[in-house]
């Protein structure tokens, strides 16, 4: 063959595209392709070993995330329910004790027994004398 | 089944880009796990062939990029070294093998889908990420380079 063979843009000489077909051959035999094939059977399986770890390890996550938002609710729930037990508490108490004006109102009974016959006889006495 | 239908040509596509066997053959086992975790995200109206061979070029390509550091010297050893006997190595291969590794990654990898794996053009461009136009031209380039370092062996 000669250079005037070889042109820009034109396909390369057979003998040279043979050569780079030798040089780039695949390994021949079915056994490596088998080989190969075991191998890449065998990565992808621990990748989806590794794929399976991640997703239980998200579910995990998951888990330990609502585990938390639980005890956190409980705790609110509690603390409000302590909250309104106070207040149910303390309405009631407010609504068994007599209010201020009822105790600053001295009973009639009351002051008539504490003050007795004598000093309300006295004092009506002075009054009708001014 | 899906391996074994197209270890071969992915193992092509690598050995275009990264030269050397054994880097070829880890490309293609990354790819193909690439390629499975990657699979929801296959289009099904689309051949897995080229998807595929983008997968393996793209790990190719990175394990290319991580052996830079190789010496031309180990490149054109790994270039000569075939599977077949190696009392067939004649001046031709060797020399051929030392032009190739000269070549740029992307003419090389261009020229040897194209002439030696039979790759039509669009195809390179797809595997490769390029425009079909670069493809046709990084061919050009590496056929004239080829000749040119393979002038003196030709005139023999």
């Amino acid at each position: 063959m000669t250079n005037n063979q070889i042109r820009l843009d034109e396909p390369l000489p057979d003998d040279v595209v043979a050569a780079g077909r030798d040089i780039y051959a695949p390994p021949a035999g079915a056994a490596y392709w088998s080989a190969l094939e075991s191998r890449i059977m065998a990565r992808i399986g621990d990748s989806t070993a590794g794929r399976w770890w991640m997703v239980v390890g998200g579910w995990a996550r998951g888990g330990l995330v609502a585990a938390a938002a639980i005890i956190v609710a409980a705790v609110v729930g509690a603390l409000l329910l302590q909250a309104h037990n106070q207040e149910v508490r303390t309405a009631y108490e407010a609504a068994s004790q007599p209010t201020v004006t009822e105790s600053l109102t001295v009973p009639e009974g009351a002051l008539s027994e504490r003050d007795g016959p004598d000093t309300r006889d006295a004092t009506f006495r002075d009054v009708i004398s001014h | 089944m899906l391996v074994r239908l197209h270890s071969k040509r992915a193992y092509a596509v690598a050995r275009a880009i990264v030269t050397v066997h054994e880097d070829a053959e880890d490309a293609v086992q990354e790819a193909f796990v690439r390629a499975y975790q990657a699979l929801d995200r296959f289009n099904l109206d689309q051949a897995f062939g080229p998807w595929l061979n983008r997968i393996v070029a793209n790990a190719a390509l990175d394990l290319a990029r991580r052996r830079k550091v190789r010496t031309t010297d180990e490149l054109h050893e790994s270039l000569a070294g075939t599977f077949r006997d190696p009392g067939e190595a004649d001046e031709l291969r060797r020399r051929l093998a030392e032009a190739l590794a000269k070549l740029p990654d992307r003419m090389r990898s261009v020229l040897v889908l194209h002439d030696i794996e039979g790759f039509a053009h669009s195809e390179i461009g797809k595997t490769l990420g390029i425009p079909e136009g670069t493809a046709r031209s990084d061919l050009h380039h590496a056929r004239q380079r080829l000749r040119g370092m393979l002038r003196d062996l030709r005139n023999d």
